[in-house]
This record gives C-alpha cells, structure tokens and sequence, in this order.
C-alpha cells in the first residue's frame, strides 16, 4: 500500500449456512480512528471480532479489538508463502524484533 | 467496542424529529421573555462538499452542525433517538447563527454533523459538548463565542477552542437590530463550570 492516511470503510462475508448463503457488508462510522502509513514497513492493524447486540426486531453490531491471533501467529502463518520474495527476510526481522 | 452503522429507518424518524430553537431575523421575532442567543461553529478543516451524502428533507442539513441542548452537560446517548434534537440549535457551519432562547441557562451537550442519511443508512459526526449557555433572567442579547472543532482525517475531534469574535459580532448586531439593546458577551467555556 502508498504511504497516506487510511480510513475502515466496510468489510463484509457469508453465513455459513450452507443452503441459504448470503453476503453481509457491514460500514464502519466515518468518525472512527483509521491507520495512517508513514513510512515502507510491515503494519499490524490487530485482530477484531463482530458481535451481534441488536434483537429480532432491530439489528445492531459491534466490533471491538481482541487478542488473538496476535502479530506473530499472523506473520507465522504468512511465512510460508512469503518464502523466496522479498518479504521473507523482512518477516524474518520482524518476527525476531517480536521475541 | 465501536458501534457499526445501524441501519435505522432514519428518513421516515427525520419526520418525526422534534422542533429546533426559532432561528430569528428580525427584532419583531423576539416574543416577549426570549433572549436572542448568537454565536458560531467551525470546524477545521472544514466538511468538503462531498463529505455529507443527504436526501430527502435530510437536505435542510447540509453544511450544518445541530447543537443538541439540555439542563445537564451529559452528552446525548447513543444512537440518537429523536427526543435528543428537542430544542436543538441549527446553527450552519462557519457561519453566525441567532436563534431565540428561554432567558435561563441551559447546555450544548454535544453537536452533530449528520454525514449520511440516505436510503436506510445513517452516519454521524459527534462533536464534544458540555458548554454551559450562562443566560440570566434580565439577558435580551447574549453572544457565545465561536466554537471551534479542530479535526483529523478521521473526523477525530484534536482540539476545541472558544474564539472571541466579540467586536465583529458587535458591531453587525448594532447594524442589524436595535442598538439600544446590548449584546453581553458570556463567552462559553469548556469544560462547562457548574451554573451559578
């Protein structure tokens, strides 16, 4: 991604029942603390989790930051992949500056 | 944990909403009692013309902020429900706003920019309150200062000043109504001391 200031639009994903699947976009409020890249790196923006609070009648989400999965077990998952590029040696600093 | 969009029926509420504080024009506005409040709102940077997606009778809102009051300083609950506009001062963006008040104090708890309200989506921006609106019983004119918003790209609210515009405001209400009446500076102030 360019360096600049990034906002949480919308994110959005099935249920997972498996007849009647359908696609949920949920919006972020405008007035919500975004991220901003200021210079080349690896950025973690942290884990979140959705819960649903709204009842029958009236629907109401929340999204709140959680501790799992942490940086580390994120970048350990995507080494595999990263593995002759680039990234695997940055990842590899990384992971060493996180122990 | 951060509230996502609810996706309220917000269109057919804004029908509903209840009556704002009567902007005036003239001195023949005033009825007898009323205190003519003036003051201002800014925000910096200031909202883009694509920052507000209104439709409907949404539209009277655009380049507004709407400074909910009250007799507590609180700030109004969440999500906004139609009673938290009762007596609501309208006040349009970098601009001076005069509106007619019962002659006794009362709070802005908190404004609101209303950025979308299109289809079944709201979103707002909410703007710090908790000014104490110092009014006494033998008040005709009372001005209030500018308040000013800084922000970020976030609509994360930085900073809030209350700017002294006093001389410029003066001599337009000396222009525009009866000079005979004064305009009392009782600047607001943040956070708000407990009404005397």
């Amino acid at each position: 991604m360019p360096t600049g200031s990034y906002p949480f639009h919308a994110f959005g994903g099935h249920d997972a029942f498996p007849i009647n699947r359908r696609f949920y976009t949920f919006r972020f409020p405008q007035q919500h603390p975004g991220f901003r890249i200021e210079e080349p790196g690896i950025y973690f923006l942290g884990s979140y989790k959705v819960k649903d609070t709204g009842t029958i009648f009236s629907s109401n989400y929340e999204i709140g930051v959680v501790s799992t999965p942490a940086e580390r077990q994120v970048l350990e998952k995507i080494l595999p992949h990263t593995q002759g590029t680039l990234w695997e040696a940055r990842l590899r600093r990384r992971l060493e500056d996180l122990k | 944990m951060k509230r996502l969009l609810a996706t309220l029926p917000w269109l057919a509420l804004s029908a509903c909403i209840p009556a704002a504080r009567r902007a005036v024009q003239a001195p023949s506005d005033l009825r007898p009692g009323e205190v003519l409040l003036v003051g201002r709102v800014k925000i910096t940077p200031p909202l883009g013309k694509e920052d507000q997606h209104l439709s409907g009778m949404a539209e009277r809102w655009r380049g507004m902020t709407l400074l909910l009051v009250g007799e507590a300083p609180g700030p109004p609950r969440q999500p906004l429900t139609p009673s938290e506009y009762r007596g609501r001062i309208e006040a349009p963006l970098d601009r001076d706003f005069a509106v007619a008040v019962p002659p006794r104090p009362f709070y802005l708890r908190g404004g609101v920019v209303h950025l979308r309200l299109a289809g079944e989506v709201s979103d707002e921006a909410l703007l710090p309150g908790g000014f104490l609106v110092d009014l006494r019983p033998d008040d005709r004119a009372v001005y209030i200062g500018t308040i000013h918003y800084h922000r970020d790209e976030f609509w994360q609210i930085t900073r809030v000043d209350v700017d002294d515009e006093y001389e410029r405001v003066n001599a337009e209400h000396r222009k525009r109504w009866d000079p005979a009446v004064p305009l009392r500076k009782a600047l607001v102030s943040f956070p708000a001391p407990r009404p005397r």
